[in-house]
C-alpha cells in the first residue's frame, strides 16, 4: 500500500483517514464537549468521503445531511442548552478505570487487527464471505436501494417507522416538565 | 491483498477510539458522540463489505443504523435534559444509582 504507485483514490484515502483518527482522538480528548462535537463533524465529513471513494454515494449524501445536518445540531443545542463547561476534575470514583480502559481497548483494537489482518491478506473471514464481486456502476443507486428497501427489506422498515414513532414519543414525554398543580397555576401567573 | 482491507482497518481504529471513549469519559453528552463514533465505524464496516461484495445490501444496513443512531440520540439527550433538570448536574459518576441516592431530596413531581 505504500508502493511507488500512490493512485489519486489511495492518495485520498490515506489523507482523508489520517483527519479521521485525529478528529476522532479530538473527541474523546477534548474537555470541551463543543470542541468534541465539532470535531465530530469533521469526522462526520470524512466518512462521507470515504462512501463517495467506495462507491456509495447515496448513503454519502445522507451521512451528510443526517449526520453532520440533523444530529449535530441536536448535540450542540443540547451542550449549549445545558451550558456544562468542562468536566469536574475531582478524585476519580473508579480507581485505575483509565488503565484498565486503556488494556480493554487496547485488546479490542488487537481482536478487531487480526480479523482484518485475515481478510487482508488471507482472503478469510470468519463466516462465509465469499470472494469479491465488483459493485455494479452503470445503475441509479437510489432506484436501486429505493425498489430493495420496499420489496426485500419492506418489514425492518416498516419496523423502523414505528421506531421513529416509539422515538418521538418518548422524546416529548421524557423531555416534558412535570408540575405540580401549584407550580403550573404558579408559572400560568408569571406567563400571564 | 485486497483495496478493502485499509477501509476496514480504519473502521476498527475508529471503533476503538469509541469504545475507549465510552469507557474514560464522564460526560454523558461525549459518551453518546463516541457511541456516534463506533455506530459509524460499523457503518463503515456495512459499506466497505458491501463494496466488496458488489451488493447493496450493507448499505441498507447502513441506512437502518443511521435511523436507530438518529433515534437513540433524540431519546438519549432527552434523558440527559431530563436528569439535568433534577439534579443540575449530569456527571454520570453522580446519577450512577437507578433509585437515587440518600443525600439528595427526592424530586417533587
Amino acid at each position: 500500500m505504500f508502493g511507488l504507485k500512490l493512485s489519486a483514490q489511495d492518495l485520498v484515502f490515506w489523507v482523508v483517514a489520517a483527519t479521521m483518527v485525529v478528529t476522532a482522538l479530538g473527541v474523546v480528548l477534548n474537555r470541551n464537549p463543543l470542541r468534541s462535537a465539532l470535531m465530530l463533524v469533521l469526522n462526520f465529513v470524512g466518512l462521507a468521503a470515504i462512501y463517495f471513494l467506495l462507491n456509495a454515494q447515496v448513503l454519502g449524501v445522507l451521512q451528510i445531511l443526517v449526520y453532520a445536518g440533523a444530529i449535530m445540531v441536536l448535540f450542540i443545542f443540547v451542550i449549549m442548552m445545558l451550558n456544562l463547561g468542562g468536566e469536574r476534575t475531582v478524585e476519580d470514583p473508579l480507581v485505575g478505570q483509565r488503565f484498565v480502559a486503556s488494556v480493554l481497548g487496547l485488546a479490542l483494537l488487537s481482536g478487531l487487527g487480526v480479523a482484518v489482518y485475515w481478510f487482508m491478506f488471507k482472503g478469510q473471514s470468519p463466516g462465509q464471505l465469499g470472494g469479491a464481486r465488483p459493485l455494479p456502476i452503470d445503475v441509479d443507486q437510489s432506484q436501486v436501494l429505493g425498489i430493495s428497501l420496499f420489496t426485500k427489506y419492506l418489514y425492518p422498515f416498516e419496523l423502523t417507522s414505528i421506531l421513529l414513532l416509539i422515538g418521538l414519543i418518548g422524546a416529548v414525554v421524557l423531555a416534558k416538565q412535570h408540575l405540580t398543580p401549584d407550580e403550573a397555576s404558579a408559572s400560568e401567573q408569571e406567563a400571564a | 491483498m485486497t483495496l478493502h482491507g485499509q477501509y476496514l482497518a480504519l473502521s476498527a481504529v475508529l471503533f476503538t477510539i469509541g469504545a475507549v471513549g465510552v469507557l474514560i469519559r464522564r460526560n454523558p453528552i461525549v459518551i453518546f458522540m463516541c457511541l456516534e463514533l463506533m455506530l459509524n465505524a460499523a457503518n463503515l464496516s456495512f459499506v466497505t463489505l458491501a463494496n466488496y461484495r458488489g451488493s447493496f445490501d450493507g448499505q441498507i444496513f447502513a441506512f437502518f443504523v443511521i435511523v436507530v443512531a438518529a433515534v437513540e440520540v433524540a431519546v438519549g439527550l432527552a434523558i440527559i435534559v431530563a436528569i439535568f433538570r433534577r439534579r443540575h448536574n449530569i456527571d454520570v459518576d453522580e446519577v450512577s444509582l437507578l433509585k437515587g441516592d440518600a443525600g439528595v431530596a427526592p424530586p417533587s413531581l
